[in-house]
């Protein structure tokens, strides 16, 4: 034990040392969520919210004198409505010119709404930037007109709207708030943690391993009388930390993210903010636990079968999509935690951490997830002591 | 004491990438020693001497049991390596051209690990950190990190790591490669003193003039094979007229 914790120690300090280290597992993890919820979230909140109040001009070609929908446009606050001679390219003023959006009504568009036909309307728009929000509060006028002008022609026939909306439903959906929030968070949670996990113990096993190589220090480890598989346990032990630290990190700068920026993200952070409750978060843990020490056990070996850092680099950086694809596949809606599921590696922490933050859990699977992972936890140390203590990866050039 | 009684050591050759698409050679394997034998006594230094590619780093290797042989026996210190390696390792120091520490740690950092892996007493490991720095004026930079230190400084730092545990025996493995005369000397100079303090000193070089300074018995390594072994005043009689370097190159031509 005092081997293994001389060796702990040892890399410990060595690692709090290395700038690298220090950016992958306390750096990134830290700014992460604050960056997407704080920077990004507010920044998209904000432009939507300036696109939604950003004053819309619009060029009409051919509007037809008093007609409603021309009133309505110019009475909405935000719009600004200028008549343009028919003879322009639409396009080249939406273009070219300060309008936003131009609407050319056909030449028959009253006589066809006085009828029974329907009126021709081109609207011209960028879909663009915020080109989609400004569509969108045009066709919001523009719908409101087609219902009043759909209202008109039904009751002059002598029927209510109820005559072509024969059928009304309503919804009640059984599943609470927290499970909707919970199954659509539930898996984009492993997701963010589980990739800071591996990054965070990424960096300290490319050191531990192919830097010790590279260094020339690993002949003097090993001509050292303290046996190889302390000294692995050791380095294990550190990337472990190194990794559940990242995670660690990411849930507490998810938390105060979401604490300090529950006003501007309202009912995200009020639904996600109770899921994260210490059992669940010690849950959640207690299955990223066993995937960290087979990442450890995976990394150490890829790293000391390397012949370099830059090698080492090369040969586990690609292992990110390997990680990724389970992660995506396990936020799918449609997959579930079964016990088949249950023994796919990562897809099961995923599907897992679902189940319980959404408080729907069915602990037969979760218990497989638990026994897979410890096994795979168990089988990735003793392949990585065993091969790791091979003379053909230990002094491989 | 050192005893290397018949070591081989059969590496199997890599394929070309050539090879290994078209499958055109078997797998076949190389003879990196073949049946070396020889003894290094307490108090005095026996040098490997050979040229690159030789297999004195292998050789070393296997006494410092960090690889297996593949047939014949080393005792280090009375100790067969292969029976009990982590007690044969804990008679044994090991220095390479390659300083093997630790850039983020510093000098006193660097020799108390070393101290705790050896399992050397906590107590013990403050005095002897203490002792090895004042012995090797380290102390300017003992607390300064490894990194910064210059190259005669750093190889002073290995040296103290190397004796960290008091060892027996002590191997040093083409130690003075890519170091400027100065630090040369420092090592050289520590080998002589290890040696006065009654340790078994294995050598190994493929420079000419530190085996004249330094060497009690020689072993000539080529290709594997010892090509000669004996006592470097029994060397220097037999080639008495030739240099030194003509006599290694025609002890090399013999044994082609």
């Amino acid at each position: 034990m005092k081997i293994i914790w001389a060796v702990f120690k040892k890399e410990g300090l060595d690692t709090i040392r290395d700038r690298r280290a220090i950016i992958a597992m306390i750096v990134i993890p830290m700014v992460i969520f604050p960056v997407l919820f704080g920077g990004v979230g507010f920044f998209a909140i904000r432009e939507v919210k300036k696109a939604q109040e950003k004053q819309v001009n619009i060029g009409l070609v051919q509007p037809v004198p008093d007609n409603p929908l021309v009133e309505a446009l110019k009475s909405k606050d935000g719009f600004e409505v200028m008549e343009i001679g028919a003879d322009v390219v639409p396009m080249d003023e939406v273009e070219n010119t300060e309008l936003d959006a131009v609407l050319v009504f056909r030449s028959d568009f009253s006589e066809q709404l006085e009828g029974t036909g329907a009126g021709n309307i081109t609207l011209h728009y960028r879909s663009t930037g915020n080109g989609g929000i400004i569509r969108s509060r045009i066709m919001r006028i523009v719908g409101d007109y087609e219902k009043e002008v759909m209202e008109s022609r039904i009751k002059s026939l002598g029927y209510t709207l109820e005559f072509i909306n024969p059928i009304e439903v309503s919804f009640e959906d059984t599943a609470t708030q927290q499970e909707q929030i919970g199954e659509a968070v539930g898996g984009f949670i492993p997701y963010i943690f589980i990739i800071l996990c591996f990054t965070g113990a990424m960096y300290p096993a490319i050191d531990l391993g192919a830097g010790e190589k590279e260094r020339g220090t690993l002949e003097t480890l090993l001509t050292s009388s303290a046996p190889l598989m302390k000294i692995l346990m050791g380095k294990l032990l550190l990337i472990i930390c190194s990794g559940l630290i990242a995670a660690g990190l990411s849930l507490t700068s998810m938390g105060l993210a979401l604490l300090s920026m529950g006003s501007k993200i309202g009912e995200f952070a009020s639904e996600v903010g109770p899921m994260l409750q210490p059992l669940n978060i010690l849950l959640f843990f207690s299955l990223l636990l066993p995937l960290t020490v087979f990442f450890a056990s995976f990394l150490l070996t890829l790293s000391f079968f390397a012949k370099s850092f830059k090698e080492a680099q090369s040969i586990i950086s690609p292992m990110m999509a390997v990680i990724i694809f389970p992660l995506v596949f396990g936020m799918m809606p449609w997959v579930k935690l079964t016990y088949i599921t249950a023994l796919v590696p990562i897809l099961n922490i995923s599907l897992a951490s679902k189940a319980i933050f959404s408080g729907n859990v069915d602990w037969g699977p979760v218990f497989v997830v638990y026994v897979s992972l410890i096994a795979l936890a168990a089988i990735g140390f003793v392949a990585c002591t065993k091969l790791v203590g091979r003379e053909s990866i230990l002094f491989r050039s | 004491m050192i005893q290397v009684e018949g070591i081989s050591k059969i590496f199997k050759k890599a394929e070309t990438s050539k090879q290994k698409i078209y499958r055109t050679a078997p797998k076949t394997t190389f003879h990196a020693l073949d049946k070396v034998s020889f003894t290094c006594q307490p108090g005095r230094i026996y040098t490997l001497l050979g040229p690159n590619g030789a297999g004195k780093t292998t050789a070393l290797r296997i006494i410092a049991s960090m690889l297996k042989p593949s047939e014949g026996t080393v005792r280090v210190a009375g100790i067969d390596i292969t029976k009990d390696a982590r007690q044969a390792r804990a008679k044994l120091g090991f220095l390479t051209g390659s300083t093997g520490l630790y850039d983020r740690l510093t000098p006193r950092e660097t020799l108390k690990y070393f101290g705790e892996l050896h399992q050397v007493e906590a107590a013990q490991i403050r005095s002897r950190v203490d002792e090895l720095i004042d012995r090797l004026a380290i102390g300017d930079f003992a607390d300064r990190r490894v990194g910064k230190l210059s190259m005669g400084q750093k190889q002073r730092v290995s040296i103290a790591r190397t004796l960290m545990h008091d060892p027996e025996v002590i191997i040093f493995d083409e130690p003075t490669t890519g170091l400027d005369v100065l630090t040369s000397r420092t090592i050289i100079d520590w080998i002589r003193e290890c040696k006065n303090a009654g340790k078994t000193i294995i050598f190994s070089t493929h420079i000419m003039g530190e085996v004249s300074l330094l060497s009690d018995d020689l072993g000539v390594i080529h290709n594997g094979k010892l090509c000669y072994n004996d006592s470097f005043e029994n060397f220097k009689s037999n080639f008495g007229q030739h240099t030194l370097e003509d006599a290694f190159i025609s002890i090399l031509d013999a044994a082609e």
